[in-house]
């Protein structure tokens, strides 16, 4: 049995090399988890602060402004009272499942974080089935809600968690669609592979370099509206619609543990435009057919010096941060859907859309 | 929290979790009268709390850690405010906003009415007006932070007074039936 | 929206509206450091005119919630004339009002006789403690500070009858002064030929009449422009200042005419030293220089500290008493000099009779005073407390401001 994972280990195992691969085994293990820790707790705390200010400011308000420079360290702020409230578990709780849901929840959005690229070397791992891994990963969080919903004892946890169940599975099938479409057109599963494939497709029978955006720009809009369910983001937050259900699933968390669904929240948030910005907009290219200064490699993509690097991680970053603006700003505009509206364009619009959209770009791949 | 209210902190770490507990006040509003829509009007773009860290995001008790309590409180609705203050997490801090709120006000010698909110729960801050201008809001919320930044965990816990003031000379206010649960999760 | 355009138009025009927000400037009021624009008749709370309450007790009775508490005595005033009857008047020893209970119906207000009680938009005094939101009559006199001036009538009413009658009154003893003022500028003329005939009788320095006024001393004024005074004051301090040197240049032609020496008569009062005792010191700090040197000595720790501790009082003391002895010094000679240039009477110039100053009101209200806030904040004090204490300084400043140029005018 764990001869054979190994050898599964080994056949997945990097296609390009990861610049956190140092000779020493534990020490390439200690920087990439320390890579995925580091990702998976500082990036969520600027995309929530990103989306305090920018929803301010649409709602013609300042937002936060006394917590440390411009309000900057809000959700800092937020992490040290929620350390130190009272950890309260209902009476009527299933105590070791009230406990172990927001671990289930969290731990699967730092797992992904191991296969996101973010620059020219700068990832943990570059596995042959990153995107399935991606896919499969973050489905697993959707237990962790059910967990939570179930286990304490309330109805409204309850009702929540089976609405965020059901949520969740119909806009998985869009999702993996819309992915797999991408995977079709590239060939293959690796996100940096992925990456590479943008940088050398060419628009048939041009020149002219473009991102999968544009070609499929219909499996991006079905990625972005089942991103945003997957994550119970408003407009699609029937889960925790708190005018029907107090807070859905969390109703009865406190604390810490409440602490960690909403990192979960927020970090599902830049794990969601990290995997769009991979599968759609090029990756840590700036332009389509620019490539990066100082890299050698194919497309510009790889072999960079430090400032390359550099450059290429700020662009993901900012992409990934545009993305995550663009989710505020529906959140801001938009208000919530019912439950069955919700499940009417799952079903009846994005699936076969997004089926549609898959045999459209096969046949596409095999005609060109 | 456990070890935290049993021990007193050295006093950098004690600076920065008070420090943490100042802005992060999720704050949840049991509006009862019209002092409540001033409480909304602090909400809104032009006094805008959330400036403060007063974010009013909580959905429900457990995520507070403030509780607002704007409006006359009639002896029907006590129950409900000692009941959702027991279901907040500790620390949790209360503003006692307006003057119903505060002893009554207007209806000081009225049948029906509580005659401060205080008589239920431990009040930090009071907030004079009928119904106070947001910005009194304002001003209460930084008293209160001013408070927080302040104090010790410790003390406050050890001081936390768990009976509640008894209302003339014998029976205590009347809220055994409040915890037997007539709706929403059992507690 | 569906019967009017295309599906999804609706949805890009919700976009529309957010984004343009976005970079529209927030509405928000940064309410600490920026004060809200209140309403000039805002119910803020209730301040009180402790000398025109004659302690009649309406506001007391009226009072749908019984939120007033009103004590007094009664006094007997002597008669106030021989043979007349004693009489009895009521002495307000206590009023109190409970803002926590108070509904801020106003009816107090639109009920007292004597105008004693008013509106103030005030409206930061949150308490921790319900029982701190009982205001005596001390606190509600210092509100009376920050109501707002009465509005303007409206063009072409009829003044009110006190108006007019205190108007008429002080008309009136401008006229018998300017009277005085020529016969005292006769008298005047008369002394400096009866003088040389005489050889004695030194004239006082305040029978010196100087005429024509407008002119100002170019030198004061440029050095007060200098020094950043605004144009105004430096105006008036330097008509002051030409009053004042004309006055001696005409003594000392007076003199030279009578040939006789007169030593001259101290115009300007110094201002009363303030005692050391009145200058309020805050402790808990230590002299480091001492504390360094009693250690040296082989002192505890602890005496070291508390003598440290005593010292730094005593030195702080000194250190306030000082400054506030240069501070009193300016008011003090620009009283002199106001004297100085109306001075027409006879006799030495006695020190104005210092203008009371709770009877000066300072409108606006919130300013702080920011060398006081940043004082107190650099101390460690927290924002609220150095906020409400600048803001208390700010007024003191204000009036002390206002007390200074109406000496001037």
């Amino acid at each position: 049995m764990t001869d054979l994972v190994l050898e599964q280990a080994v056949t997945f195992a990097a296609q390009s090399a990861s610049l956190l691969t140092f000779d020493s085994f534990l020490l390439s293990v200690a920087a990439k988890i320390a890579f995925a820790l580091g990702l998976f707790f500082v990036v969520p705390l600027v995309g929530g602060y990103m989306e305090h200010k920018v929803m301010a400011r649409m709602q013609h308000r300042r937002g936060p402004v006394e917590a440390g420079p411009f309000g900057s360290l809000q959700l800092v702020a937020d992490g040290i009272k929620f350390i130190q409230k009272e950890d309260i578990i209902p009476r009527a709780a299933d105590k070791w499942v009230f406990a172990a849901a927001p671990g289930v929840a969290l731990v699967p959005g730092m797992l992904i974080f191991l296969v996101i690229p973010l620059g020219p070397g700068v990832f943990a791992l570059d596995l042959e089935l990153g995107l399935f891994y991606a896919l499969a990963i973050s489905s697993i969080s959707v237990l962790g809600i059910l967990m939570g919903g179930w286990a304490s004892a309330n109805k409204f946890s309850l009702i929540g968690g089976l609405r965020a169940g059901g949520q969740l599975i119909a806009y998985e099938l869009p999702l993996i669609l819309a992915a797999i479409t991408v995977a079709v057109q590239a060939q293959t599963l690796s996100l940096v592979g992925i990456v590479e494939a943008q940088s050398t497709f060419m628009l048939p029978g041009t020149d002219i370099n473009v991102w999968f955006v544009f070609p499929q720009i219909i499996g991006f809009g079905i990625f972005f509206i089942a991103a945003m369910a997957e994550l119970s983001r408003p407009p699609f937050d029937m889960p925790i619609a708190d005018s029907e259900l107090v807070f859905g699933y969390m109703t009865e968390y406190t604390g810490i543990k409440f602490a960690m669904f909403l990192l979960t929240e927020y970090g599902g948030m830049i794990i969601m435009s990290a995997l769009m910005v991979v599968l759609y907009l090029g990756g840590w290219q700036l332009l389509p057919g620019v490539p990066l200064p100082g890299c050698d490699g194919a497309g510009g993509l790889f072999d960079c010096g430090w400032l390359g690097t550099l450059a290429g991680v700020g662009i993901t970053l900012g992409k990934i941060m545009a993305l995550v603006f663009v989710m505020v700003w529906l959140r801001v505009a938009y208000p919530r859907l019912r439950e069955d509206q919700l499940q009417r364009m799952a079903w009846i619009v994005l699936v076969p859309l997004a089926l549609l959209n898959l045999a459209v770009v096969t046949v596409a791949k095999v005609v060109f | 929290m456990g070890l935290m209210d049993q021990v007193e902190l050295p006093q950098p770490v004690k600076y920065v979790f008070n420090w943490g507990r100042k802005y992060s006040l999720w704050c949840f509003n049991f509006g009862l009268a019209c002092c409540a829509i001033e409480f909304i009007a602090a909400s809104t773009s032009r006094h805008d709390f959330i400036r403060h860290g007063v974010i009013p995001f909580a959905h429900g008790p457990r995520q507070a850690d403030l509780l607002v309590v704007s409006g006359t409180l009639t002896d029907k609705m006590a129950p409900s405010v000692k009941r959702l203050y027991e279901e907040m997490p500790e620390p949790k801090y209360v503003i006692s906003f307006g003057s119903c709120a505060n002893c009554g006000g207007p209806y000081w010698d009225s049948y029906s009415v509580t005659k401060g909110v205080d008589q239920i729960i431990p009040v930090d801050v009071y907030v004079p007006g009928c119904p106070p201008r947001p910005e009194a809001l304002l001003d209460g919320i930084i008293a209160l932070q001013d408070r927080i930044q302040g104090e010790s965990l410790k003390d406050r816990i050890a001081g936390r007074r768990l009976d509640p003031i008894t209302l003339g000379a014998d029976a205590p206010l009347a809220i055994e039936g409040a915890t037997g649960g007539a709706s929403g999760g059992p507690t | 929206m569906a019967t009017t355009s295309a599906p999804g138009v609706g949805l890009l025009k919700g976009l529309g509206v957010t984004i343009k927000h976005l970079f529209k400037q927030p509405a928000t009021q940064m309410y600490p450091k920026q004060r809200p624009d209140l309403a000039p008749r805002t119910r803020g709370v209730i301040a009180l005119m402790d000398e025109n309450c004659t302690v009649c007790m309406l506001c007391s009775r009226e009072c749908p919630d019984w939120c007033i508490y009103i004590e007094s005595h009664k006094e007997t005033v002597p008669p106030a004339k021989e043979g007349g009857r004693a009489r009895t008047r009521n002495v307000l020893d206590r009023f109190a009002i409970d803002f926590s209970l108070c509904m801020y119906c106003g009816i107090c207000v639109e009920v007292c006789p004597f105008d004693a009680l008013w509106w103030s938009p005030e409206f930061e005094y949150a308490e921790y403690d319900m029982g701190k939101l009982l205001h005596e009559k001390e606190k509600l006199r210092e509100w009376m500070d920050t109501v707002p001036a009465p509005p303007m009538l409206e063009e072409g009413a009829v003044a009110p009858a006190e108006v007019t009658d205190a108007i008429a009154k002080k008309e009136k003893e401008l006229e018998a002064e300017a009277e005085k003022q020529r016969e005292a500028s006769a008298a005047a003329e008369a002394p400096k030929s009866k003088a040389v005939e005489s050889g004695g009788g030194a004239p006082k320095k305040a029978d010196v009449e100087v005429k024509g006024a407008g002119e100002i001393d170019q030198e004061t004024f440029d050095k007060l422009i200098a020094e950043g005074k605004s144009e105004r004051i430096a105006r008036s301090k330097a008509k002051a200042a030409w009053v004042r040197k004309e006055k001696e240049r005409l003594r000392a032609e007076q003199e030279s005419a009578e040939g006789g020496a007169e030593g001259e008569g101290a115009g300007e009062e110094a201002a009363a030293k303030p005692k050391a005792a009145q200058v309020e010191v805050e402790a808990g700090q230590i002299d480091q220089e001492t504390y360094d040197k009693l250690i040296g000595e082989g002192k505890s720790e602890r005496m070291a500290r508390a003598k440290a501790k005593a010292a730094y009082v005593r030195k702080e003391r000194a250190r306030l008493t000082a400054e506030q002895e240069t501070a009193s010094a300016e008011p003090a000679t620009d009283d002199a000099q106001a004297d100085d240039a109306g001075a027409v009477e006879g006799a030495d110039a006695e020190p104005a009779p210092a203008q009371k100053v709770a009877d000066v009101h300072v409108e606006g209200t919130g300013e702080i005073d920011q060398e006081t806030f940043d004082r107190l904040i650099a101390e460690g004090k927290s924002e609220r407390i150095a906020r409400s204490k600048a803001k208390a300084a700010w007024v003191r400043k204000e009036k002390q401001r206002i007390i200074d140029e109406g000496g001037d005018a």
